[in-house]
């Protein structure tokens, strides 16, 4: 990309930006693909300034922090966990069909800069391939690096779900360094079925952008539960391409932000036929002055008759102070589908805490159950047992924390203004 | 009233309770007392103050209590039950079916009877049941009111139709074992079988320690379940209190007679 328009100041870039920037000039095409066409995009975007507020993407993120740090953007190893008859080979060692899959998946454009880190620093990801029918009984587990302090730790993965297997992942992300980009791309063939739970629990200084990928086919079903609650602020991106006819797609999610924390969560979806289905429920629990963001973009592609795509966002605001950001962005170019969205924010529901105290329990513990139970129903796609279980004890803890920090500041405001008595 | 029920000391007394909604006077000097054993019916025309009464009683925060007592017996005292917050009602033996049960979504109906069980032994100090041993006690109270497992696993009252809501408050009420149980219109939108199930676990219920009030349009419910009154609530007080035989004159005449 050439023209003045172009053309930025040297002054506007900043200590972490020539950092990203550098380090990305010295990384090469990863092992085995062609030049990735998003690449030299998101190369100038990363030469120029960094992202202001200004920018509709960043509008609502403390993004401009980062830029100050020198952390050193490094690659770093993704662990995985593997049921019997599930493979796992590097990028570069796959070839024919597999690398035909492989090339699809990665000719998708990161939905920005820091995402792409993940892939332009991890040269030569793990290719995990579950076999034509297979269906372990257990889950495939994947931990995210944890990184260190000072870098910013780039990894990611692609998995390939071949025709009929099904398959049950627990993505643990919950990084210790100081900025992450973590990457997942996943390839659903025909009649697939993947159950995917990210529990992303990020240290409390730490940065993260992740993103998530999928490539769903004909009567193939994906389905994604997110758990976040970690991080100093999190983005979390969602894509995902309905392919063939009778493909679904369930992203649910719940984040539990407390303090000043920021959980950002993107969505794309696209109905790029007739016959598919996207569901997605976003919950968001914000407490303190913690803020939350929901972005959720449905694309019903011409053409595509018969597609239904439903949103839902609910939040739930524990203080005042807390935000919540939310916005649907439905764009339907095609006859004959159905799409429905809606945004709820508010409190606990007063005739629900009644009615549970209309039962013996007390108001402090009917807020308990309540806010559990908002935050539980973000495992309604979940089947498989074992992601249920890690599911339910992640909420449950993360809840109870929260529930905690809000007692002991109601304990602290009550005897700050018994003090003041004379 | 009977002789026998002017020996026995009173559950429930409330006395010229003027209740307001939304600034609005609904009860205008309510007078009603309930001695434990005793069955009650509450009929009266829509918008009369029935559910009103009902939730004051249960101690729901919209309703603003402008004068008049309600007194509740606590340990042989009677206490002003308007003092205490809505759990603690309920930890004394003081339920309300609604006439419109909510639907708590997340909340597992097991989960939800579990705790509320748990909370009332521990007031009344005794221990909480284990896991297995509340589920057990649980089928138990379910097979009352033919209720089918799967009904607990789901969210409470989510996508239950009318019916299995009404079915629902009455298995809590199982659970519960209520001294005072206000049932409002749980008669309502039953088909006959449901009708049956649901009276049936009343009946089971009803003791010489506890007081049943129900809030009824309908004959058809005091066919199944007799009350020893029948009230008839119209503009914010009771109006008229007779036998079993009032609720006939009722559903023959209607209630214009007496307004
Ligand atoms: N929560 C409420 N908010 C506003 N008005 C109410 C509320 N509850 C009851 N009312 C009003 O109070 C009056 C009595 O209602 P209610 O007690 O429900 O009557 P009933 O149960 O006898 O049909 C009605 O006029 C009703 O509209
Ligand atoms: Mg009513």
């Amino acid at each position: 990309m050439t023209g003045s328009s172009e053309y930025q100041p040297p002054q506007n870039r900043s200590p972490q930006g020539q950092r990203l920037q550098d380090a990305w000039n010295h990384a090469t095409t990863p092992v085995g693909l062609p030049e990735l066409a998003w690449r030299p995009a998101l190369a100038a975007q990363l030469s120029k300034s960094w992202p202001s507020a200004r920018e509709e993407e960043w509008k609502y993120s403390p993004i401009s922090q980062i830029q100050a740090y020198q952390w050193s953007p490094v690659a770093d190893e993704v662990r995985f966990e593997l049921p019997e008859g599930v493979e796992a080979c590097r990028m570069s060692a796959v070839s024919g069909s597999v690398l035909d899959r492989v090339k699809s998946l990665m000719n998708i454009p990161p939905a920005h800069r820091f995402n792409a880190m993940a892939w332009i620093m991890d040269q030569d990801v793990w290719v995990i391939r579950v076999p034509r029918g297979l269906s372990p009984s257990a889950p495939l587990r994947v931990f995210a690096p944890r990184g260190s302090e000072g870098s910013w730790s780039c990894a990611a993965w692609i998995l390939l779900v071949e025709a009929e297997a099904h398959l049950s992942v627990v993505e643990y992300y919950g990084p210790q360094a100081s900025a992450t980009s973590w990457g997942a791309r996943f390839f659903l063939e025909s009649g697939s079925a993947v159950e995917h739970l990210r529990v992303q629990s990020a240290a409390s200084d730490s940065w993260g952008f992740a993103e998530s990928i999928a490539l769903v086919g004909e009567n193939a079903r994906y389905v994604q539960t997110q758990i976040s609650s970690g991080g100093k602020m999190c983005r979390e991106d969602a894509v995902v391409r309905l392919q063939g006819r009778g493909a679904e797609a369930h992203l649910d999610a719940v984040f539990m932000a407390r303090q000043e924390q920021v959980l950002d969560h993107r969505t794309n979806i696209d109905h790029e036929v007739g016959d598919t289905q996207s569901h997605q429920l976003y919950k968001g629990l914000l407490a303190d002055s913690a803020r939350g963001i929901f972005n959720g973009r449905i694309l019903i592609r011409r053409g595509a008759v018969g597609a239904n795509a439903a949103q839902l966002s609910q939040n739930l605001l524990l203080s005042p102070q807390a935000e919540i950001n939310t916005k649907p962005e439905l764009q339907i170019d095609a006859d004959d589908v159905k799409a429905a969205h809606g945004a709820a924010v508010g409190q606990l529901d007063a005739e629900h805490l009644f009615y549970l105290q209309s039962r013996g329990i007390s108001e402090e513990k009917a807020k308990e159950v309540l806010l559990l139970g908002f935050a539980l129903e973000a495992l309604r796609g979940l089947r498989d047992p074992e992601l249920l279980k890690i599911g339910n004890s992640q909420i449950e803890a993360e809840a109870n924390l929260m529930l905690r920090t809000r007692k002991s500041e109601a304990l602290a405001s009550e005897s700050s203004r018994s003090g003041k008595l004379p | 009233m009977s002789a026998t029920s002017m020996e026995k000391p009173a559950l429930l007394e409330v006395v010229d309770l003027h209740v307001n909604v939304q600034g609005k006077p609904v009860l205008k000097g309510l007078n009603l007392t309930i001695r434990p054993g005793e069955v009650h019916a509450i009929m009266g025309p829509n918008g009369s103050g029935k559910s009103t009464l009902s939730k004051v009683i249960a101690g729901h925060p919209d309703y603003e209590v402008v004068s008049g007592q309600v007194r509740y017996e606590v340990n042989f005292q009677m206490r002003d039950l308007l003092e205490l917050e809505p759990d603690e009602r309920a930890k004394e033996g003081v339920f309300l079916a609604f006439q419109y049960p909510v639907e708590v979504p997340g909340v597992s109906n097991r989960n939800f009877l579990r705790t509320s069980y748990n909370a009332i032994c521990k007031h009344q100090g005794t221990e909480a049941l284990s896991d297995a041993a509340f589920d057990q006690y649980l089928k138990s109270k379910m097979a009352l009111v033919e209720m089918d497992e799967k009904f607990l696993d789901r969210g409470v009252n989510v996508g239950f139709s009318g019916g299995e809501k009404k079915r629902n408050e009455i298995l809590q009420m199982a659970v519960l074992s209520p001294r005072l149980a206000l049932l409002d219109e749980t008669d309502s939108g039953l088909d006959i079988d449901a009708l049956r199930i649901v009276s049936n676990g009343v009946n089971r219920l009803k003791s010489r320690h506890n007081a049943i009030v129900m809030v009824t349009h309908y004959q058809r419910l005091l066919d199944h379940i007799t009350p020893d009154f029948v009230h008839v609530l119209a503009g914010g007080k009771i109006v008229e209190t007779g036998d079993k035989s009032l609720a006939l004159k009722l559903e023959e005449k209607g209630y214009d007679w007496l307004l």
